[in-house]
């Protein structure tokens, strides 16, 4: 029995190491690996804007490159956990935050350590907030909002997605230049906002244009929250906070996405993730998605994107440190 | 009419049949399998339903839910053991029935029935779920307060024999679903925050692996703790005449048509489950036998009106369970609350928004609910044959397969983030431990699972509530809605806790 | 008075107090900008959770007795060996997946438990027998799936190359053919082990280690296909690093 059992683990140990070097040499390092995904993380609830942006470009990513994109939602904390996440990953360019101005809100806020532990890749596009009220609401105009809510201040509720993200930080600035006399109030994500302001829980909520467009019938956009007109016809009669008779008031009125992976990716896994998101931002159906749903387009690439994030930094920093978020 | 064939687009592809299919099959054989319940079923084909389309997904999970409700019966029949909580009450008849040599006749009776009651709740579901949607506008963050503390209060009430282990047990629930940030300011809420801050565990307890340790892993434990059981041998039974015949449907018109209502009433309650409506189904079908003028044969004698009463009431549950669960996001039993969970992680809110803006997702859940019925009473009706087979399955090789299963289970959920995928086998090991200990000790285990699911929900919207109405605690005895809802608690708490006492008198 | 009492009230006790504790030395946070709200803040449902805990458990210390007619014996000391195993392996699991990796820990997982649930306990004889279709089913672990990673990387190359068209380079195809041919080789070593194990008969710790082998590889192989290459589910690599 002994021989038997002898002679059957050594034949066994031979097919087995025999195989394993044999395998074990076929492993190359080649960017991207053929077997491997790249995870897009994106720091927001799935359906929402952001999501469905970074869901759009990673199907074009996909059909550009050939590579597998897949999306992760990583919720929570504004959308530090998110970024977080990145973060704590390895550098090696198989996963990449969709990032953006949740991303620089929560890193002043002292959330996460953010964009100082990221790499810029590529930029995207604006998606401008507009206020808006449902329809049978006293309030024809945002004038007659502010006047209303400084009679009464805390008595009106502005109503955001969640705080720690780019609405949070809208709403609480918005607040801010009208001498607070909003009760912000932060909600369960854009759905839940939605159905509270519709079903009056909430009396004015700050939301993405797509969001708007979703609920014409029962909701009255009072004000866009960009310098510019919205390039959507039905919303392009909303007039900017300056036209409502608001100039020289300076509120994040937006939210912008990007493309960033964890400081120290090498260089040429940058360029190649650049250039991918390059051919996938303009193919036409991503160009077409743009422009269904008002985003303004602002695509710079790697450094040049590096500047234009220096610019957004600078303006964030001024409104979180006088609504006191700033803990960086 | 677009939103139906857009759904239907969803679903109309080879892969959703064979997951389907497949979901159907292996549901049918984890219910047959005694201690293994619907819930942990979906628990642990859950990581695989993340990895495909949502509607694929939802529909893989909803085959193993049907296959698993239904397939509990096989075992109750054959061997008198039920498969899971689903079959208690068809035991009695069927057993009686398979000793009278009319094993086949309740097989088939059996699936017959849970086919009319998966059918019958299906079309209740697609009738009222938009109308309770809709109606879900008027609820608040106020109402939603409400209805959570309901939904908790009632589960507490009704899983268990002793209503205090039921209270503990969702605050143990919601206690874990504090975990994590606060909704509000972002603060950490966890032990050792400045040591734990960038660990997963900064973002809550995962839902999933908790669900797949407290119903998993835990089981595995507590057959441990018992002798294995002996393959169970069943004699080769002669298996003739399967399908009821038609002049017995119609006989039995009445105990269908209750049994289908209790159910799917039954199921629609939130926190409620299968366990209460086939009981109640067989006790209103023993009164309905009693007045038939001889018509109808008498329960507990191996009829199948036995069989058919609690057979067509559980499978109701699943239908009735998804109302409460697609309009308002609020599971109406354990097994769905998991449901819920998947859908969430695919980033689908239940609740009005998902009616608003995403009806196609909702038609595309109820062909595949439709479907699920119809795999399930096919798989059923070609298995008769082979179920004898499935149960003697020894638990010396199940068991360490359900371990492995939950395992991996836990960790898939993370999908490629490998530290969040360790962290959750921790969790799952963690939490299937303290479940085995509750469990040995008669504590419920569902309370724990609404608890997690419903305790974010109910803090949120209760700071929410009181945050709109400028701090005014008060605000939740203004809105009949709530006033409603807090009675209803109150009542739930207050009835068990009279009658058990009035027993302990006798 | 505490004999027939059951701990597990007075744990809950012992816990909702140290939530307690806890809770309130987190302090309550308030959302910023609530000027004009009225937030509650995020200590208050907390601690009315862990003075609700602590209220419940002591009722239920005070209620919840032992019934001491109904005294089931307990686990024998057989169930309680393995019960212990399972504990001990399954954490072993949770610490060893990384660095080790998934096929390793997930082998060793199944085929030590499924081979002393069939032995029905732990003892010290059956050792010899459990160690060595520990390491025989590690290394015919080890060869298949190096061929299965073999063809698939092979096919994923070759597929990117060019050299076989696009849709047998698929992952779900990759998967497929894997599959095919890993459970070919499967059924062989199945018969081949048979034949070879045959005199050992139908019982006995051979027979056990024989088929927790079998049933570890093949689970192992099977959940690695489908999770790994068909759901692309990163599973660790660990020391097994192609």
């Amino acid at each position: 029995m002994k021989r038997t059992v002898l002679f059957l683990t050594s034949v066994l140990i031979i097919l087995g190491l025999g195989t394993s070097l044999f395998a074990g040499g076929a492993t190359e390092t080649i960017y991207p690996d053929p077997e491997k995904n790249i995870t897009v993380v994106v720091p927001h609830a799935a359906g929402g804007s952001t999501d469905l942006i970074f869901r759009a470009l990673a199907d074009e990513m996909k059909k550009a490159s050939g590579v597998n994109f897949l999306v992760t939602n990583i919720t929570g904390a504004g959308s530090a956990t998110g970024a977080n996440e990145v973060i704590n990953s390895p550098a090696d360019g198989y996963m990449f935050l969709g990032a953006g101005t949740h991303t620089t809100a929560a890193t002043m806020q002292g959330l996460t350590s953010g964009y100082k532990d990221l790499d810029y890749v590529a930029s995207l596009n604006w998606d401008p907030f507009i206020v808006a009220v449902r329809n049978d609401k006293p309030w024809k105009t945002f004038e007659e909002l502010v006047k209303d809510a400084a009679s009464r201040p805390g008595k009106i509720s502005l109503g955001n997605a969640g705080m720690g993200g780019a609405t949070g930080v809208a709403s609480v600035g918005l607040n801010l230049a009208f001498s607070k006399s909003f009760n912000v109030t932060p909600f369960n994500g854009g759905a839940d906002l939605i159905a509270s302001v519709l079903g009056g829980h909430c009396d004015v909520g700050i939301f993405s244009q797509s969001e708007v467009v979703a609920n014409s019938q029962s909701f009255r956009p009072l004000v866009i929250l960009t310098d510019g007109h919205s390039s959507l016809a039905s919303l392009a009669s909303v007039p900017t906070l300056a036209e409502a008779g608001y100039p020289g008031i300076t509120i994040p009125g937006g939210s912008f996405r990007s493309v960033m992976v964890k400081k120290g990716t090498s260089a040429e896994v940058k360029k190649w993730l650049a250039d991918t998101v390059d051919k996938a931002f303009h193919s036409a159906a991503f160009e077409k998605f743009q422009k269904d749903n008002g985003l303004i387009p602002a695509f710079y690439k790697l450094d040049a994107f590096a500047e234009y994030d220096k610019t957004i930094i600078a303006d964030y920093e001024v409104i979180l440190k006088e609504a006191g978020l700033y803990a960086m | 009419m677009d939103a139906f064939i857009q759904g239907f687009h969803q679903i109309a592809n080879l892969s959703t049949i064979i997951w389907m299919s497949i979901g159907s099959i292996v549901g049918i054989i984890l219910g047959a399998l005694p201690g293994l319940t619907a819930t942990m079923g979906i628990a642990l084909m859950m990581p695989i339903a993340f990895q495909l389309p949502t509607a694929t997904g939802i529909g893989l999970l909803l085959a193993v839910y049907c296959g698993a409700v239904s397939g509990a019966s096989i075992p109750a029949i054959l061997i008198g053991i039920p498969g899971n909580p689903n079959a208690i009450a068809t035991v009695e008849d069927g057993l009686l029935m398979t000793k009278k040599g009319k094993a086949g006749e309740a097989l088939g009776g059996a699936v017959v029935a849970s086919f009319i009651g998966g059918i019958g709740s299906l079309i209740v579901l697609v009738l009222f779920s938009p109308l309770v949607a809709r109606l879900t506008l008027a609820f608040g963050p106020a109402e939603k307060t409400t209805l959570a503390l309901v939904g908790l209060v009632i589960i507490a009430s009704v899983s268990g024999k002793n209503i205090l282990k039921g209270l503990l047990m969702g605050a143990f629930g919601m206690a874990l679903a504090f975990l994590g940030t606060d909704p509000f300011s972002n603060q950490l809420r966890i032990p050792f925050a400045k040591l734990l801050a960038t660990t997963p565990l900064a973002r809550g307890m995962d839902l999933t692996s908790a669900l797949i340790g407290l119903f998993g892993i835990s089981q595995v434990f507590f057959e441990l703790s018992k002798p294995f059981e002996k393959t169970a041998k069943v004699d080769p039974i002669k298996i003739d005449k399967i399908f009821p015949s038609m002049r017995k449907l119609r006989d039995m018109w009445k105990i269908i048509l209750s049994s289908l209502g209790i159910g799917t009433l039954i199921g629609a309650i939130p926190g409620t489950g299968a366990s209460i409506a086939v009981f109640m189904a067989y006790n209103s079908a023993k009164s309905i036998t009693e007045n038939s003028k001889g018509k109808l044969e008498p329960l507990g004698t191996g009829t199948l009106e036995g069989v058919f009463a609690p057979e067509v009431a559980n499978n109701a549950v699943t239908g009735g369970a998804l109302i409460p669960a697609l309009a308002l996001g609020i599971p109406g039993d354990a097994a769905t609350a998991v449901l819920i969970g998947a859908l969430m992680v695919k980033g689908v809110t239940p609740g009005f928004h998902l009616f608003a803006t995403n009806m196609s997702l909702v038609y595309a859940i109820f062909i595949t609910m439709l479907l699920a019925n119809i795999f399930m009473a096919l798989f059923q009706l070609l298995g008769v044959r082979l179920y004898p087979k499935v149960l003697s399955v020894p638990q010396q090789i199940l068991l360490p397969l359900i371990l492995i299963l939950s395992f991996i289970g836990a960790y898939a959920v993370a999908g490629q983030a490998t530290a969040v995928g360790i962290f959750n086998l921790g969790i799952a090991l963690f939490m299937g431990l303290v479940g085995y200990f509750l469990k040995k000790d008669n504590y419920p285990i569902a309370p724990i699972v609404l608890g997690l699911i419903l305790g974010g929900m109910f803090e949120e919207n209760f700071r929410r509530a009181v945050k709109l109405a400028g701090g005014n605690y008060l605000v939740f005895f203004t809105k009949p809605i709530c006033l409603l809802f807090i009675g209803f608690s109150i009542l739930s708490i207050a009835l068990p806790a009279i009658k058990q006492r009035r027993e302990r008198r006798k | 008075m505490f004999r027939n009492r059951k701990p597990l009230p007075l744990v809950s006790m012992v816990l909702s107090a140290l939530y307690f504790i806890y809770v309130i030395s987190l302090g309550s946070s308030t959302m910023i900008g609530d000027e004009v709200g009225g937030d509650p803040g995020g200590m208050v449902f907390p601690l009315f959770l862990a003075i609700f805990m602590f209220l419940v458990s002591a009722a239920l210390f005070a209620t919840d007795r032992k019934d001491p007619s109904s005294s089931q014996g307990g686990m024998t000391s057989s169930q309680k060996r393995l019960f212990a195993l399972t504990a001990v392996v399954s954490l072993l699991y949770v610490v060893l997946a990384r660095p080790l990796g998934y096929i390793l820990t997930t082998l060793w997982l199944l085929y030590i438990l499924t081979f002393y649930y069939i032995q029905g306990d732990v003892v010290l004889k059956d050792l010899k027998v459990s160690l060595i279709g520990f390491v025989s089913s590690t290394v015919v672990m080890l060869a298949l799936y190096s061929i299965g990673r073999k063809i698939t990387r092979s096919l994923l190359l070759a597929a990117r190359k060019g050299s076989i068209p696009s849709l047998l380079g698929s992952p779900s195809a990759v998967a497929g053919i894997t599959l095919v041919v890993v459970t070919a080789l499967f059924v062989a070593l199945l018969f081949l082990s048979r034949k070879l194990l045959a005199k050992w008969g139908k019982s006995g710790s051979v027979h056990s280690a024989h088929i927790s082998a079998l049933v570890a590889i093949a689970t192992t192989e099977f959940i690695y296909l489908i999770f790994r290459q068909l759901f692309l589910v990163e599973l660790v690599r660990g020391i097994i690093t192609w």
